[in-house]
């Protein structure tokens, strides 16, 4: 990955590199903490997937370091279940449809909860 | 074809560059369909945040727990650090990043954000971000130049 190698040399030796991706599970829609429906994350999921793959093989050959992983999840939050739905009306990432009826009647704020991975990232002293 | 711009944390486009043809300039905008929620919320030039506003007029609040940035500095001391963010965006992450950083320079595909974040940045900060409106293969990087790399969702 080009982008990668250009990062890597930008960064002084031994420095880090910080990368934050999407994690499975799926987001879900959560109100007052309990899980309601859970959105399709799959098309995200499949970049993510290439871009850890890319740094994972660069941890194969030594180039990176993997020193750290710090696993947590972020929130969007919603007035209620109609901004929620509407904004996933034109996403690639969908609601199954047969939960779109339910999540659009809460009337309540709502969250959509996503997992995040962030990795601490050595670069390699002496790039070989 | 116009020269790139430069932003800086202080005002809007203050340079345009007369050589290096397009170098920082494309824009190509992140299809928006492939990026995560919170992104698509929290880029200012988002169909998705733009229906959203003038629809209801309230914005749905993105990560007001600072789950993102409280990430980072667990993994990262910033102090004193020289720090490429890549994928800046609207700069969500870059004014907590550049509390801590000796320097950041900030860089995202998409003006509108980038433009954001400038707005945004507050002025006891200024002096030490530098933003860009550029894609990673555009962006003009000296090799070694800096202690950190942020990938925000970008690689």
């Amino acid at each position: 990955m080009h982008v990668l190698s250009r990062m890597i040399e930008a960064v002084t030796p031994g420095g880090l590199i910080l990368d934050l991706q999407v994690i499975r599970p799926d987001p879900r829609v959560e109100l007052n903490g309990h899980v309601v429906a859970e959105i399709d994350g799959e098309p995200l999921f499949a970049r993510a997937d290439a871009a850890t793959a890319a740094v994972d093989a660069r941890i194969e050959t030594g180039d990176l370091i993997e020193e750290d992983v710090d696993d947590h999840d972020v929130c969007s939050h919603y007035s209620n279940g109609a901004e929620l739905v509407e904004d996933f009306a034109d996403s690639k990432r969908q609601l199954p449809e047969a939960v779109v009826p339910r999540v659009a009647a809460i009337q309540r704020a709502v969250v959509v909860r996503e997992s995040c991975r962030l990795r601490r990232l050595r670069v390699r002293e002496h790039p070989g | 074809m116009a020269p790139p711009l430069v932003l800086t944390a202080t005002g809007f486009l203050l340079k345009q560059r007369a050589s290096g043809v397009d170098r920082e300039h494309r824009t190509d905008r992140p299809d928006e369909k492939n990026q995560p929620l919170w992104w698509r919320l929290a880029n200012p030039s988002s169909p998705s945040r733009l229906r959203m506003l003038e629809n209801s007029g309230v914005s749905p609040t993105l990560d007001p727990e600072g789950a993102h940035l409280a990430a980072l500095r667990r993994l990262v001391d910033f102090r004193g650090a020289r720090v490429l963010e890549m994928g800046c965006g609207d700069g969500r992450l870059t004014e907590g990043i550049t509390r801590d950083a000796a320097h950041v320079l900030a860089f995202d595909p998409d003006r509108e954000a980038v433009e954001q974040a400038c707005k945004a940045l507050p002025a006891d900060l200024a002096d030490q971000v530098s933003f860009r409106v550029s894609s990673a293969e555009q962006l003009e990087i000296p090799p070694g130049s800096f202690d950190l790399v942020v990938f925000s969702w970008s690689l």
